[in-house]
């Protein structure tokens, strides 16, 4: 595995309230480590209404002056007397066709600043407002910080086309490191399954078989199959090895499903016969007929 | 009452009402001095920002920011 793979959060809602604090993790009392995600997200949004409680006149006041400036002026005026933190805060309260216009005006350090602090759930009409061409500028910047976190959140209330921008602005050493953080829905399974030709071909180039395993048990491998359709037989029975290796056979019975039938032959000839017993039961009918057949 | 729902001003999920008191305490701390933090960020800021108005109309700007 990769240094950048191997910085994958633990625990990446621990990772935002500590944020939102202005800790470190490890500052974080020890036990706040055993609460759900789920309710550690709940948790973060009630620590920012706390925060923020007094403020929030003020914010949408803020917002209010900024509706009434010109686009221009107010989005200069912005970057140069609001930190990133409150801007943030007065998103929550922009009509979304005012951020629209806003976005543009200023610079990307200072929009992907504000994507850090911004609650992408709270602000969820201002975030789906914004133009995907500069969703995918955002996300390039938050991908190159490492702020894989702020980008799964984001993955979960963005539109089609700006969930599209923001993958293909990931390497596959990013997607190593996002995925894993990604909650499922149908846009992003629909966006995943339909990943650039050009990405993909990446993935396969950039990968090595470790880092491969490593993706496919991220996506769940029913999900790796446009990979799979670009790898050889090599690559198909060294992915083998090491999900055998790793136990999880569970997911090389998901891979299998998605294996052409002569990559499936060819792997399972590799496959060890105790491995073989462990795996037999996870295998379809078919699956286990095609096995029969290769002995 | 607990410290940590007083500090939220909202009950927080039974998992994290479930902590010993001893974290919640620590984690109320947490966000104590993260309002105290924030609302002198906010101050700053909007102090900085009536900097950059133009004196006619900084009276009006400060008036409707509640500064």
């Amino acid at each position: 595995m990769t240094a950048q793979a191997a910085s994958v959060p633990t625990h990446p809602q621990l990772v935002r309230v500590a944020r939102l604090l202005g800790v470190e993790v490890e500052q974080l009392p020890v036990e706040l480590a055993t609460v759900p995600a789920d309710d550690l997200r709940t948790l973060h949004d009630q620590i920012g209404e706390a925060i923020h409680r007094g403020a929030r006149a003020r914010f949408a006041a803020v917002a209010g002056l900024a509706a009434k400036l010109p686009a221009p002026a107010a989005g200069r005026l912005a970057q140069t007397f609001l930190p990133p933190v409150l801007a943030a805060r007065v998103c929550e309260h922009l009509e979304p066709a005012r951020a629209r216009d806003l976005v543009g005006r200023v610079s990307l350090p200072y929009l992907a600043d504000i994507a850090v602090a911004l609650d992408p759930v709270g602000s969820r009409e201002v975030v789906r407002a914004i133009p995907a061409p500069r969703v995918g500028e955002v996300a390039r910047l938050l991908l190159e910080r490492h702020e894989y976190v702020v980008m799964a959140e984001f993955a979960r209330v963005v539109d089609e086309d700006a969930l599209v921008a923001a993958l293909e602005a990931a390497s596959p050493h990013d997607l190593l490191c996002v995925v894993p953080l990604l909650e499922w829905n149908d846009t992003l399974e629909r966006v995943v399954a339909h990943l650039p030709a050009e990405q993909l071909d990446r993935i396969v180039a950039e990968l090595d078989h470790e880092e491969l395993a490593d993706l496919a048990l991220a996506l769940d491998p029913v999900r790796f199959g446009p990979v799979i359709a670009r790898v050889d037989e090599v690559t198909v029975t060294a992915l083998t090895r090491i999900l055998l290796d790793r136990r999880e056979h569970a997911a090389m019975a998901r891979l299998a499903a998605v294996l052409p039938v002569e990559l499936l032959s060819a792997t399972l000839r590799v496959v060890p016969p105790d491995e073989l017993d462990r795996l037999r039961p996870l295998l379809t009918d078919a699956q286990r007929e095609l096995l029969a057949g290769l002995s | 009452m607990d410290p940590l729902t007083e500090v939220l001003g909202a009950e927080p999920p039974t998992t994290v009402r479930a902590l010993a008191e001893e974290t919640r305490s620590a984690l109320a701390a947490q966000v104590h001095e993260a309002r105290r933090a924030t609302a002198a960020l906010n101050a700053e800021a909007v102090e900085v920002a009536l900097r950059g108005v133009p004196l006619p109309v900084r009276g009006l700007v400060r008036k409707t920011l509640g500064a």
